[in-house]
């Protein structure tokens, strides 16, 4: 699928289909979504319309399926000897960058995402604080994670 | 005069121009600016008192141009920006600054006037977009395009001009070099300062991030007026520290009201400041301006869509880059400070033309031709 940014609108997917018409799919930054189909000849759709966020997952869990099936199955290979848990950092903890704290090498856990009120923060590298009251998406075996409850309830 | 018998007759009027605006289906922004031009022998009393949300407005919009202006928004598309945004700035900005300046031979006026000339409004062609529908279209992502370039553009006028120009205070050179270095290492300070106390000020109050970011944006453009004559410069790039520095809460949601009040105080008194009797006997050059103003978007229009078949898009695309706004009037504004009361007087006088006539042009256009798109749409 091609994509281009609309900065200030949103998201453009367009695919040239197999048929040689084109199916042009926007993401709004609002959360709706446009679906056009347009015909070989021209860009101006044959069929045109406006789809909420739910009815796009709704439709879009449908066709994504099949792929899904694959991805899961993959994963339960993957996921066998590790936990993946949501850990919220407790109100008294004092707010230090992961890498002062050395989670990973004191633990064997790694923080794949931070939640912070209105912020994500995906990936948090060394340089990143954790914050009271911040939820972190964690990601290790059992020991390890049992390491990594320990050292914040110290 | 009295300051609160001032400010009710200029809220007042902005009030009813507002609701005008609304009525009509207009923009709101040159009937702003008429609306002080037609009651400058009433508010004439009042010039010194609006002066100052007028002042706090331009700030603002400047402050908020800064905020917008992001390079990570180019890089995903940078080859087609790059592309549409050089054929609109080959044709509506050097073309007509290489005519102006044959004309007139001033460059800081060829500069600014061409200026004010290239920039659309990209604020107005995104709600058009949105609502019109047409971000599927490949004219819309043209004009997306370009106004993404013109931002990068606005950036330089906005930075690099008042430097060029810059009329130094002091009488020294080395002086005059020393305000800007001085400037860069309070700009720097600054950064690292919001930087660093970051965490600790997200753990404050909306109120307290709120405060600071006004805060920031005043100092940096008093900083900046002293150091090197121009309030705008410090504005814009404290919007766009304030942004890199990441609170916790949505600072351009916050600041939109904020903008919303003073902003049109300062069309206002724009419109206000305008010398129409300095440049009367100049009508010919205006009409020719404006001239240039829409013939140079049709250009690009048609150099970017030259296939007879994609008529309709490029009379969209032409609409839409037709359209100016705010940009042109803020470079209008910032050009006070570098050229001489009549040249001032006749770039406020095009500015105002410019975007009143363009306007009409641009939606006129796009009102005709997105009935094309609409009677395909299901």
């Amino acid at each position: 699928m091609n994509e281009s940014e609309l900065p200030g609108v949103g998201t453009k997917y367009w695919k040239k289909l197999e048929n040689g018409t084109t199916l042009t799919i926007i993401r709004h930054d609002s959360g709706r979504f446009e679906i056009a189909y347009s015909g070989q000849e021209s860009e101006i759709p044959e069929y045109y319309s406006e789809v909420t966020e739910e009815e796009a997952i709704e439709i879009g869990s449908v066709l994504a399926q099949k792929v899904h099936q694959k991805i899961v199955e993959k994963m339960d290979i993957l996921v066998k000897n590790l936990i993946i848990e949501w850990f919220k950092v407790p109100s008294g903890y004092e707010s230090r960058t992961i890498g002062d704290i050395q989670i990973r090498k004191k633990t064997g856990v790694s923080v794949v995402a931070i939640l912070r009120e209105k912020e994500t923060i995906p990936g948090p590298g060394p340089q990143d604080n954790i914050l009271p009251q911040d939820v972190l998406l964690i990601v290790g075996k059992k020991e390890s994670i049992e390491a990594f409850k320990r050292l914040f309830s110290n | 005069m009295d300051f609160l018998y001032s400010l009710t007759v200029a809220t007042a009027l902005l009030f009813v121009l507002s609701l005008l605006s609304n009525i009509l289906n207009f923009f709101s922004i040159p009937l702003f600016i008429i609306g002080g031009i037609l009651l400058q022998p009433l508010l004439s009393d009042t010039l010194n008192i609006i002066s100052i949300p007028a002042q706090l407005g331009l700030l603002l919009l400047l402050f908020y141009i800064g905020f917008e202006i992001s390079p990570i928004r180019y890089l995903k598309n940078i080859r087609k920006v790059l592309y549409d945004g050089s054929i609109d700035l080959i044709f509506a900005f050097i073309l007509p600054l290489i005519i102006t300046f044959a004309f007139v031979r001033e460059i800081k006026f060829a500069l600014f006037l061409s200026a004010l000339l290239y920039v659309s409004s990209s604020a107005i062609n995104l709600k058009i977009i949105v609502d019109s529908k047409f971000a599927i279209y490949s004219f819309a992502e043209k004009a997306i395009n370009i106004a993404l370039f013109q931002d990068l553009l606005v950036s330089f006028f906005i930075i690099i001009l008042p430097l060029f120009f810059v009329e130094f205070k002091s009488t020294s050179l080395f002086l005059s070099l020393s305000n800007v270095f001085i400037f860069g290492v309070f700009l720097n300070i600054i950064y690292f300062l919001l930087k660093y106390t970051r965490d600790f000020i997200n753990r404050s109050s909306d109120e307290t991030i709120i405060l600071l970011s006004f805060a920031a944006m005043i100092f940096s453009s008093y900083i900046s007026s002293k150091l090197i004559n121009s309030e705008a410069m410090g504005a814009f790039i404290a919007g766009s520290v304030i942004k890199a520095t990441g609170y916790r809460i949505d600072i351009k949601r916050a600041f939109a009201p904020i903008k919303d009040i003073f902003s049109p105080f300062f069309f206002l008194y724009f419109g206000l400041n305008i010398k129409i009797g300095f440049v009367l006997d100049q009508w010919l050059i205006i009409i020719l301006t404006v001239l240039i103003a829409v013939i140079s978007k049709y250009l690009v229009s048609y150099l970017l869509y030259p296939q007879k078949t994609s008529s309709l898009f490029r009379n969209l695309l032409f609409g839409l880059l037709t359209i100016r706004g705010e940009f042109s009037i803020v470079l209008a504004a910032i050009s006070i400070n570098y050229l001489d009361e009549k040249s001032f007087a006749l770039i406020s006088v095009i500015s105002t033309a410019i975007i009143f006539v363009n306007i009409i042009i641009g939606l006129s256009l796009i009102r005709v031709f997105e009935k094309k798109l609409r009677l395909k749409n299901l």
